[in-house]
């Protein structure tokens, strides 16, 4: 790892340079306090304070709808597809690049998902630092900075910016516009180091995930399951937005107008009825509670178990979004009582 | 074998869907490759020949319609209902079940002897195999459709709530971020999110979805300081009568 500084208002020739060479991709402001990731076109558009974006960055590298390959009239498989410009993804913040890395995970078990890594493989990201809101829980979850996935972190100082570079991709980015970097000074590492005890002393949010796992696992009959079931609308919101959420489903569709037919892959959730429902009408989760409890499970539970982590980047899009106001942090707080 | 013979037929309604038919521009060319249409109204004169596949649109209020219906059922292989009209009555469906008096209202000397009936469903009258809801019906889905029922295959469909569409497009919640009393979680997807990607609540025009919570969607407006009544017009407006 490397560290420099850059002033924060050479921050648009930086991004100017970076947008020249590759697809760059940025946080923009979409509705009154929302913020969604789009591609850049000009520096005043960018957010630097937003907090999160609607849809997680997965939306960049796992489409909601993606064609897998077509079959046309005489049985001749089409799986090509265009060749994608490298993009930079500007502004993730450490619990967006913990949601990457768990992405990186899931579609690596078992194999390498090549639709995913075929994005995954052709994209850049350079991480910016935050301040929590009240819906904030990467503390709880230790996901507040982040040591891996990032090219190139900016941490927002005063003046300046510490920047990060963990990668070759990073100093390649950098070299688009080196007279713009700095040696960090004695003042700005002291004025850093203040930064991370202000910010951390700002989370208002604590969610104790001592044994999480395993409380969740021992009530797995607790009333609360049935009781929140009646509340959650199972409309899977909190699944489409959840930054490591990556269920999807497969169908074939028939295209008249093209005269082929295609097979879609197209995001799923587990809220939904028949999720789990297989061949002879077997439901594994045919009721609501059970639907509901399979989230908290899943995302604290069962993928710790195959790699040792949390699911959850405590990100906190699943409470800011849902219709219903259900809340991860009171289910938790209600389930260690 | 030639190709399959399709028709388009109004019953009472405004006409919407089959307009959406004709507004597909440059793709009802490939419609007319497809299937040999024999009758498609407001767009072309009727062939005379009856069809293997019938697509029926509107709401059955009078004799004349149910009996065309029960006729039409008998030529053809494949009947589906297209629009919210034909799947649950529809708009027109609302309101009180007696109408006599509005028809004498409107009409003092003739209104009495209309031929009319309380707006149905097709499914109320004849054996429907296929719904596809909308108000109007949306041209990318009936599309769809159409390539899984010239197989002869039931069409694949969304089975969850317009949220997920909503989601997936990437929009802002209207419940929560505009308060405002959308339909989206309670609704089946398939339009793509129309409304609410306009930043219009949705309004719920395809039906419920199968695993609804309309209970708690109630309790949500409630709390938003909805009235009974202005909740009750919400989802009197397409939901109730059900797909």
């Amino acid at each position: 790892m490397l560290f420099f500084t850059l002033k924060k208002d050479r921050l648009p020739e930086f991004l100017d340079a970076v947008d020249k060479r590759y697809k760059l991709i940025v946080p923009e402001q979409k509705g009154e306090k929302t913020y969604t990731f789009r591609q850049y076109t000009e520096f005043s558009k960018v957010s630097l304070e937003f907090i999160r974006t609607i849809i997680p960055p997965k939306k960049l590298i796992f489409p909601p709808v993606e064609k897998l390959f077509s079959v046309d009239k005489e049985c001749r498989i089409d799986a090509s597809h265009e060749d994608e410009q490298f993009s930079v993804i500007f502004g993730l913040h450490p619990c967006d690049l913990h949601g990457i890395e768990i992405l990186d995970k899931a579609f690596s078990y078992g194999g390498r998902d090549t639709s995913y890594w075929r994005r995954r493989d052709k994209v850049g990201f350079i991480g910016l630092s935050c301040l929590p809101d009240k819906y904030c829980l990467c503390k709880s979850m230790h996901t507040d900075f982040i040591e891996s996935v990032y090219d190139i972190f900016l941490y927002t100082l005063d003046d300046v910016y510490m920047v990060s570079v963990r990668t070759a991709l990073g100093d390649d980015m950098l070299r688009l516009s080196p007279g713009l970097f700095n040696k960090p000074t004695k003042e700005e590492i002291l004025e850093y180091k203040e930064r991370i005890q202000i910010r951390d002393s700002m989370f208002t949010r604590i969610m104790d995930t001592t044994n999480l796992a395993d409380l969740l696992t021992l009530e797995y009959k607790n009333d609360i399951w049935e009781e929140y079931s009646k509340r959650c609308l199972f409309c899977g919101s909190c699944v489409m937005v959840c930054p490591t959420c990556q269920c999807f489903d497969v169908y074939d569709s028939p295209d008249v107008i093209a005269g082929n037919s295609c097979r879609i892959r197209r995001w799923d959730a587990c809220m939904r009825k028949d999720y789990a429902l297989v061949t002879g009408g077997h439901n594994f989760r045919g009721t609501r509670p059970e639907r509901f409890r399979f989230r908290y499970l899943h995302k604290e539970t069962g993928f710790g178990e195959m790699h040792g982590k949390a699911s959850c980047t405590g990100c906190g899009r699943c409470s800011e979004t849902c219709p219903a106001g259900i809340d991860m942090v009171e289910v938790v707080r209600r389930i260690r009582e | 074998m030639g190709k399959p013979k399709a028709g388009f037929y109004s019953l009472t309604s405004c006409s919407g869907d089959i307009l959406e038919i004709t507004n597909l521009g440059e793709d009802i060319l490939k419609l007319f490759d497809l299937v040999e249409v024999v009758h498609l109204n407001v767009a072309m004169p009727s062939t005379g020949k009856d069809p293997d596949i019938a697509f029926v649109e509107g709401a059955v209020t009078s004799m004349e319609d149910e009996e065309f219906l029960k006729a039409l059922r008998k030529k053809v292989k494949q009947l589906v209902g297209i629009g919210t009209c034909a799947c649950t009555g529809g708009v027109i469906a609302r309101g009180p079940e007696d109408r006599r008096n509005w028809l004498t209202d409107v009409y003092p000397e003739s209104g009495a002897g209309f031929d009319i009936t309380f707006p149905r469903p097709l499914k109320d009258i004849v054996t429907v195999d296929f719904s596809i809801p909308g108000c109007p019906i949306e041209k990318k889905y009936l599309l769809h459709c159409l390539g899984y029922l010239l197989k002869g295959v039931l069409p694949e469909v969304p089975a969850y709530s317009v949220c997920m569409e909503c989601k997936m497009k990437g929009n802002e919640c209207l419940l929560r971020y505009r308060s405002s009393a959308c339909l989206g979680p309670v609704t089946k997807a398939g339009c793509g999110a129309r409304q609410p990607s306009l930043g219009r609540p949705c309004d719920g025009c395809f039906g419920f979805y199968d695993d609804a919570n309309k209970e708690s969607l109630i309790e949500i407006f409630r709390e938003m300081g909805l009235s009974e009544d202005e909740i009750k017009k919400r989802f009197d407006l397409f939901l109730e009568r059900g797909l």
